[in-house]
């Protein structure tokens, strides 16, 4: 098998959990479409490494994030053109807005580890490998990344308590 | 007994499918605190895996259609406003003319009556006979 094809194969194994991540990370799902496309043309010609399916996908993971944060400074760069809208919100859209907001509060590497874990189920070991950090390093930013979300989401959190909970599979 | 970062961090482990001991596990959920800290963990992961809030600028504008709807409906008002005003006018404005002109048809009033007189009558240069 060509690079090329190992590269789409893998990318076309990762396609959803990369959208998923790219949203939360960027916060437009049409934008974070088009970064997923330049993440299948930048893995589709790179090698793709010698390397179990772990290695792999962190690898991939690597290449999302780096493109998500070039993308994040460019767009720091520019003028903030967007206009600030004052509109009514349905209970789903303040909830969502209390999430996204309380991402953004988070240190910029935890709120990296901590979507890695949960926008793309990776395991500790690929979030150190795509963050170039140690496995301890990561669930020691996990573990601050939840505690400073628990805190800011208290009101979302007793909201979907009270909804009911579902421990989903795992991405 | 209160839990410690350790314990917090064994219950995220948990529940993220990574090994962790079991006798940390069974140690960090005997409390109330750690018990909490598992459910709200698992809510947390719902709220994040909801439809990303990243389309909220999109979503939470008015809806386009709303607003052409709004739009219509007043121009259906203003054209039904219109068009009902000018054919009340129209209809008001041929009825008046059209008794103005029955009244102009008919013979005027007389202004004053001339009594018949006989020997007017009789007279021969009447018609010019």
């Amino acid at each position: 098998m060509t690079d090329s094809a190992d590269g789409a194969a893998l990318f076309a194994e990762h396609r959803e959990g990369l959208t998923r991540y790219l949203t939360r990370v960027v916060g437009q799902p049409d934008t974070a479409r088009d970064l997923t496309q330049e993440v299948f043309l930048r893995v589709a010609r790179a090698g793709v490494p010698q390397d179990d399916s772990s290695g792999r996908r962190a690898w991939v993971f690597k290449i999302a994030r780096n493109i998500a944060l070039n993308h994040i400074r460019d767009r720091q760069r520019q003028p903030n053109t967007t206009a600030m809208v004052d509109v009514a919100r349905n209970g789903t859209q303040e909830l969502s807005a209390a999430v996204n907001q309380a991402l953004a509060a988070l240190q910029n590497l935890d709120r990296d580890v901590f979507l890695l874990r949960e926008s793309a189920g990776l395991g500790y070991d690929e979030i150190a490998a795509a963050c170039e950090l140690t496995t301890d390093a990561v669930r020691s930013r996990l573990q601050r990344a939840r505690q400073q979300l628990r805190a800011s989401l208290g009101d979302a959190i007793h909201f979907q308590l009270q909804r009911g909970i579902r421990l989903t599979r795992d991405q | 007994m209160t839990n410690t970062d350790s314990d917090f961090a064994t219950i995220g482990a948990f529940i993220d499918s990574e090994r962790v001991d079991p006798i940390a596990l069974k140690r960090a959920l005997a409390s109330d605190e750690g018990r909490d800290y598992l459910v709200e963990l698992i809510a947390m992961r719902e709220l994040i895996a909801a439809p990303s809030a990243a389309a909220l600028p999109h979503t939470a504008a008015p809806p386009r259609s709303s607003s052409w709807r709004g739009l219509a409906a007043a121009a259906a008002v203003t054209l039904t406003v219109g068009i009902g005003g000018y054919a009340l006018g129209h209809i008001t404005t041929v009825r008046r003319i059209a008794a103005e002109q029955e009244a102009a048809n008919k013979a005027p009033a007389p202004t004053r009556e001339i009594p018949q007189n006989a020997a007017t009558l009789s007279d021969g240069n009447v018609g010019g006979v």
